[in-house]
């Protein structure tokens, strides 16, 4: 925590020697240099547990650097690459030297020595006082025994002790007790909303039923107690080993930056230490669940006006370097009023330009383009664009394009019947991608073409014709989002569509509706 | 098919470009220009012939020119390359640069770094103006207060360096990507600016940071566990996880913010840089992250210029239109951060922060760091007109 720990700080002003340098026997492996070192003045670090905390206090009492470290080795094979540093003794020396310049600067700098002589925890709380807080009983309890071991460990007689000081004990231990309820300062989350404090608290929302279940998360229906607003809570399972998932992050972090009408809006993060929860405004239902509830094909009408939005919303993704990676009709959301929104942006990837290669584990099978199918890493904006061609033939026909059920080769096969199997001459290069299996291709010479599909699809109409440009088998042919977004099959649409906000919706345009 | 095409620079300098030279083969004329210099200088003359010739006159630059080239006449034939090459180049080289790309500014035929990309699609050819564009917008967005660290009781910029030094050593023996690197002291940056910390928690702040970035970035992360034995198990695991969540509020989960490298790779793209003058550029970059004065310079300003220093030690040191135009920053822009990015070069070997030097001291850096040019004149010279310290 920023709000740093009074144990550290009370220390650190006893003795500032005793906060950096000392050290202690670790004992990792026989192939690691033993590195030990005069255990320090505070000689003992044994304290009562923390009642009700699993976790070992030796753990939290490392925090302060002024105790003797855990002596248990690492378990080794728990990782790689803990392992791979554990072979180079070298690394000791380095570890350390973090501290031990901190160390050096603190006695030259002279600034941050504040001691008393008295050994008062004067200091400490004139530097607390800055935070004022207020506590739970429970805090308060918890705070005492911390307070008490601190006692224990360095031994200043605590005169006083203030509220302040007080909270910045349960601030300390808040991260390894959990049972406190994170309150994030004042002020910090006003960019989320004029509402200010009642964001970033879980009781902001009633959770209602369960919408569904993601590969990270659990999504459900809420309702915001403040405004009477339907919200999604998607209740993202936390890895307690881990820490916040690296989806998370990314999700929340390439949201934040994408405000715009066809993209789902993320109100507020709720992050505490057992839960983590992202509230996104309540779209009504989905792509999927819409097309379940009207099997066939959909209304052309309807079609141009989902296609022009999926498209318009992943042009601006592109444009800024973002990449969702997992298009599907599961992952586009469909308001009531026609309105479509890109939703699920946990396997989303900023791209930097030039770009190096990504997992290409990414896409759902049927939506996945041929070069990703065959190990491809090398993919770009290309990636979603075969989504939006498979998903714009799904929706346009009421059937899946390529729905392949048995793995990759199938998922392949599916595509070849239709397009045609790829040979070096008319993709120079296939061959040379990791899972080019020629063994497991069916030779298709004359290929079906998409108007087989459906007369829709035939290369004279218009969506014959952007279908056809977007489901290249080659990347480098794919149509763009922002070159499909000009296309003539969008041009019965009124050309105002091209020049709102970004964050207008199509629909405010005079002219464009849904037909029910 | 009826879809208008579209070329990164825009339809203007590109097509004309494009249409003139048409008998060469698509965008062989921009490819040619884009490997040798002396051939950019030719490109750069074609530019007067698309200007009106209102504009030219209102030009300080022109005058330099050779005459029959101002003479913009539709009926104008593509110029085989023979004579285009007996076009008296110091002539075009006596000129501002800066200035010629000022005053043509976007009728300028800039050589198109991303014609030979059309066919990469994973280089976004399309898109990447516009990716730049708004990474320069964002930048800004997300710059810290040069001067925050006023507002910290407890950290000063000494300690702040010694940090970001260590940070540099984890970094290297975690064998992590480059942008991990730059995103973590963006965040520690980001995060002291918001919110006080204790001199005791800032390693905890840097090794969070870290782990932040290594989610954002890396297909694998290390585990936080690593970070408990990186730091001597000062912080437990249970600090880490708290303090990232702290972090990340704190941060109002945003890490997109551009980083010195998104830039450098474009800036380097354009300069047509070696893998030394990359490295070496790379290595000023990473040189500057230790010290608190480089943060009033913007990451794009801070890319150019290490390109720009790394030119005059790697090659000859010219900053061409091509640079400027687009880095945006002509040189007498990039003069102040290069006066303080060529002192920390001149101050290194006393510094107390050795990591960067060291890395880039290994085989595996090309040994930039011992690049006697480094000591050259012309770098002491840019040195001594740093006024920071």
């Amino acid at each position: 925590m920023a709000l740093g720990s009074v144990i550290i700080q009370e220390t650190f002003e006893q003795s500032p020697r005793l906060t950096y340098r000392t050290r202690s026997r670790e004992t990792f492996g026989s192939n690691l240099e033993v590195f030990s070192e005069e255990p320090a003045l505070a000689a003992d670090n044994g304290t009562a547990a923390h009642p009700g905390n699993g976790e070992d206090t030796r753990d939290r009492h490392s925090t302060d650097g002024s105790s003797p470290r855990d002596m248990s080795p690492l378990s080794p094979g728990e990782n790689g690459l803990t392992n791979g540093l554990m072979k180079e003794g070298r690394f000791q020396k380095w570890r350390r030297r973090f501290s031990e310049s901190l160390l050096r600067l603190g006695s030259s700098t002279g600034r941050l020595e504040n001691r008393s002589p008295s050994r008062s925890p004067s200091n400490v709380l004139s530097n607390a006082t800055s935070r004022p807080r207020s506590l739970s009983l429970q805090q308060v309890d918890m705070v005492t025994s911390s307070r008490q071991r601190t006692s224990t460990i360095s031994g200043p007689a605590y005169a006083s002790v203030g509220p302040s000081f007080m909270h910045h004990v349960a601030v300390k231990n808040f991260g390894s007790t959990g049972n406190l309820v994170s309150r994030p300062p004042l002020g910090r989350r006003s960019s989320l909303g004029p509402l200010g404090s009642p964001f970033g608290q879980l009781d902001t929302y009633k959770k209602l039923e369960a919408l569904g279940e993601g590969s990270y998360a659990t999504v459900y229906k809420g309702i915001s107690n403040i405004t009477g607003q339907l919200v999604a809570l998607k209740e993202i399972r936390l890895n307690t080993e881990e820490g916040t998932p690296f989806t998370a992050i990314r999700e929340a972090s390439l949201l934040k930056g994408l405000k715009h009408a066809n993209i789902v809006t993320l109100h507020d993060i709720i992050h505490t230490s057992t839960n983590l929860t992202f509230v996104f405004e309540y779209v009504d239902t989905d792509l999927s669940h819409y097309m379940e509830k009207r099997p066939g094909p959909l209304d052309p009408n309807n079609v141009r006006l989902f296609m022009f939005q999926l498209i318009r919303g992943l042009d601006f993704c592109h444009r800024r370097k973002i990449l969702h990676r997992d298009l599907k009709p599961q992952n586009l959301l469909i308001s009531d009023s026609g309105e479509l929104k890109l939703a699920d942006f946990g396997l989303a990837r900023a791209k930097s330009v030039p770009t190096r290669t990504y997992s290409h584990e990414v896409v759902t099978l049927w939506y996945r383009p041929p070069d990703v199918l065959m190990g491809s890493t090398q993919y770009s904006t290309q990636l979603d664009m075969w989504g939006v061609g498979c998903i714009f033939v799904e929706i346009l026909t009421g059937k899946p394009l390529f729905p392949g059920m048995k793995g990759v080769y199938d998922q392949l096969n599916k595509i070849w019947a239709i397009l045609g199997t790829p040979t070096e001459a008319t993709w120079p290069g296939v061959t040379k991608l990791p899972e080019y299996k020629p063994y497991h291709f069916r030779k298709y010479d004359t290929p079906k073409g998409l108007d087989s599909i459906s007369p829709m699809l035939h290369p004279s109409t218009m969506s014959g014709d952007l279908a056809a440009q977007i489901l290249q088998l080659l990347p480098a042919q794919r149509m763009k989002a922002s070159d499909a977004l000009h296309h003539s099959y969008f041009s019965c649409l009124p050309p105002e569509v091209y020049s709102i906000p970004d964050d207008a919706s199509i629909f405010t345009v005079p002219g464009v509706s849904i037909t029910r | 098919m009826d879809i208008k095409p579209r070329t990164a620079l825009g339809t203007i300098g590109g097509n004309s470009l494009r249409d003139r030279h048409a008998p060469s083969g698509k965008g062989g004329v921009t490819k040619t220009a884009f490997a040798v210099p002396a051939q950019i200088t030719r490109v750069k003359t074609d530019a007067f012939t698309t200007r009106p010739p209102s504009q030219l006159t209102t030009s300080t630059t022109t005058s330099a020119l050779p005459t029959h080239n101002r003479q913009p006449t539709p009926a104008h034939k593509p110029t085989p390359p023979q004579q285009e090459d007996e076009f008296p180049e110091p002539e075009v080289m006596d000129m501002d640069v800066g200035q010629i790309a000022l005053a043509l500014s976007n009728k300028l035929v800039i050589e198109d770094i991303d014609e030979s990309d059309r066919d990469n699609p994973q280089l976004c050819a399309e898109y990447v103006k516009e990716i730049y564009a708004y990474m320069r917008e964002l930048e800004i967005k997300y710059q810290v207060d040069p001067a925050y660290l006023s507002t910290q009781s407890q950290i000063n910029s000494k300690m702040r360096a010694i940090l970001i030094d260590w940070l540099i050593q984890v970094h290297l023996r975690f064998t992590l990507l480059q942008e991990t690197l730059y995103l973590t002291v963006s965040i520690i940056d980001r995060y002291l600016q918001v919110e006080p910390c204790d001199k005791s928690d800032l390693q905890l702040v840097g090794v969070t940071a870290m782990l932040i970035a290594s989610k954002y970035e890396e297909m694998y992360a290390p585990q936080v566990d690593d970070f408990v034995f990186i730091t001597d198990r000062t912080y437990s695991s249970d600090r880490i996880r708290s303090m990232e969540r702290h972090m990340l509020n704190a941060l109002d989960y945003s890490f997109g913010n551009p980083l010195c490298l998104h830039f450098l790779r474009r800036y380097s793209r354009a300069g047509n840089a070696g893998p030394e003058m990359h490295t070496m550029a790379k290595f000023l970059l990473e040189l500057s992250l230790t010290d608190y004065h480089c943060l009033r310079f913007l990451p794009s300003q801070l890319a150019a210029t290490a390109l720009y220093i790394s030119c005059k030690i790697c090659s000859d040191g010219e900053w061409t239109p091509t640079l400027h135009h687009y880095s945006t920053y002509s040189e007498s822009q990039l003069l102040p951060c290069a006066g303080r990015l060529t002192w920390l070069v001149s101050h290194m070997a006393t510094s107390k922060q050795q990591a960067v030097r060291k890395k880039y001291s290994s085989s595996k850096f090309l040994k930039v760091a011992t690049n006697s040019g480094l000591h050259s004149r012309p770098i002491r010279e840019l040195a001594a007109a740093d006024s920071t310290s």
